[in-house]
């Protein structure tokens, strides 16, 4: 240890005594402490707003390669509930829609229309008109021993508001994910052995030209647009065929292109329903692919994902396509919600 | 034969430790940095700190210790933000002319040494800290305090001798 010799010491000491003298007085240390709270607690306000700054920074940051500013949407996008996947293996990994309605906006987030159908037991369908109208087929709870209840058409503004609601007198009960599309004047209804219109305003039933698989009539796509409804072909799902909604006569076909096609959908038309939007599944990979309808060509670029992962497609207002994507992580070793894995690629023409 | 020990209550409120350190302090301040009214403010400063969490540093080993520390690091950044601010001619304070010639001599002595070598001198006279207790308050190793106070020795021994010779 370092020896402190007295005389040195007491020479230290008396270099203190000639400092001046300090007078104590606490109310001015109060004082100072009562200023030193507060900058800290100005300190830490300005530093945890500086946090949720630089975080609501970060979150809004688009995910690499899914840029979310871009042209407006000119299609609300619904999640197919038919889409969803558990594998039949037994090991409980797959990908899920939440009951009701689920609509992915442009932000990522997903809303789910859940009071459409309160008080009514089964939600069957649902699509949205070129107009921006939700229209929902749900079935009322059957009474003991009563007759099959009428299934009931609902139509819901595109501020949520109901603007309609009617019963719809079909003799064969419908199942659940039946096919449906919207134009802004019907509603296209895969029953029986055809697809039916089913008039907004009125009601009123009438056949269409368009057939369905007796065998699998759910497989069965539709896209209503433009004034043209396009569907898949029974015995040759990866067909797609366009028709004159009001004359119902065929304009066109496409082929989807994906080598190997087994089946199709979902399947969107552009809002003018001159272009078409499809998605083709071939083993493990499923395409989405654009077509112009005028001369059936593929344009523009196509997405690979992986097999039955696309949940939805909607066209923008600059003729892109935004598909939503709900694929299992790579390692998944459980059920995902839809939205827990969605991602919102854009397809340019 | 039994003996019983008489307890002296003692004091351990902030009012008690302000008023029995608070000259200490400043005049350890003072001598540190070579600036009363500066040290002045940084014993406030320091004080007020440990009047905020007196909780944890009424605790302390040493919390004439701590607020020296404290005060020593608020004057340094204080120092350095007046040094940018004002000409050095302007904030240096006058010396007060000191009583006894050797308190002269180490008064002189110490503003010729190195902030931290002063400091060191200071814990171990001033505020009567062990080699340990400073390296705590300064945040070095006892080895580096042992240095510094070696040599800061070595040069008041050195001023002492030349001013009685």
């Amino acid at each position: 240890m370092t020896t402190v010799d007295d005389r040195v010491a007491a020479a230290v000491l008396g270099a203190a005594a000639t400092v001046p003298a300090v007078v104590a007085d606490i109310s001015r240390v109060r004082d100072r402490a009562r200023r030193y709270h507060r900058r800290r607690r100005t300190g830490v306000v300005a530093l945890v707003l500086v946090l949720a700054a630089l975080a609501a920074t970060v979150l809004a940051l688009p995910r690499r390669g899914e840029p979310v500013a871009g042209p407006v949407w000119a299609q609300r996008l619904l999640l197919w509930s038919d889409r969803s996947t558990i594998s039949s293996d037994g090991s409980g990994v797959g990908v899920v829609t939440m009951p009701g309605v689920n609509e992915v906006r442009p932000d990522r987030s997903v809303v789910r229309h859940t009071a459409p159908y309160d008080g009514l037991v089964s939600l069957l369908a649902a699509a949205v008109t070129p107009d921006g109208r939700l229209v929902v087929l749900a079935m009322p709870p059957a009474e003991l021993g009563g007759p099959p209840p009428a299934v009931r058409l609902l139509v819901y503004g595109p501020d949520g508001a109901l603007t309609g609601s009617r019963p719809v007198r079909m003799p064969v009960p419908l199942s659940r994910d039946v096919p449906l599309a919207a134009s802004d004047t019907n509603a296209y209804v895969g029953y029986g052995a055809e697809v039916v219109a089913i008039d907004l305003a009125t009601g009123a039933l009438r056949p269409t030209p368009v057939p369905l698989d007796p065998q699998a009539p759910n497989r069965t796509v539709l896209s209503a647009a433009g004034g043209r409804l396009a569907h898949t072909v029974p015995g040759d799902p990866c067909l797609v065929r366009v028709r004159d909604e009001r004359s119902e006569a065929l304009l066109v076909e496409v082929r989807l292109g994906l080598a190997g096609c087994t089946a199709a959908g979902p399947i969107r038309l552009s809002p003018d329903g001159t272009r078409l939007a499809a998605t083709a599944s071939a083993g493990d990979r499923s395409r989405v692919e654009l077509y112009e309808l005028a001369g059936g060509q593929l344009v523009g670029s196509t997405l690979e994902v992986p097999a039955h992962s696309v949940f939805g497609l909607a066209w923008t207002s600059a003729g892109e396509v935004v598909a939503a994507v709900c694929a299992l992580p790579a390692g998944a070793t459980r059920i995902y919600a839809a939205e827990e894995v969605l991602r919102l690629p854009r397809i340019d023409t | 034969m039994a003996v019983s020990a008489t307890q002296v209550p003692v004091d351990t409120t902030f009012e008690a430790f302000y008023g029995a350190n608070v000259d200490r302090v400043h005049r350890a301040l003072a001598l540190t940095i070579g600036d009363p009214d500066l040290a002045r403010d940084a014993t406030d400063e320091a004080m007020a700190r440990a009047y905020t969490r007196w909780a944890t540093v009424g605790h302390l080993g040493n919390p004439a210790g701590w607020v020296y520390r404290v005060g020593l690091n608020w004057a340094r950044s204080r120092w350095r933000k007046l040094r940018r601010e004002r000409p050095m001619a302007e904030w240096r304070a006058v010396p007060v002319p000191p009583p006894d010639a050797d308190a002269a001599a180490a008064s002189a002595a110490l503003t010729t040494l190195p902030t931290d070598q002063r400091a060191a001198v200071v814990c171990r006279i001033l505020l009567d800290l062990s080699t340990a207790e400073t390296a705590a308050v300064l945040g070095v190793p006892e080895g580096t305090v042992r240095s510094r106070l070696s040599r800061a020795l070595a040069v008041l021994r050195a001023h002492l001798a030349e001013e009685q010779s």
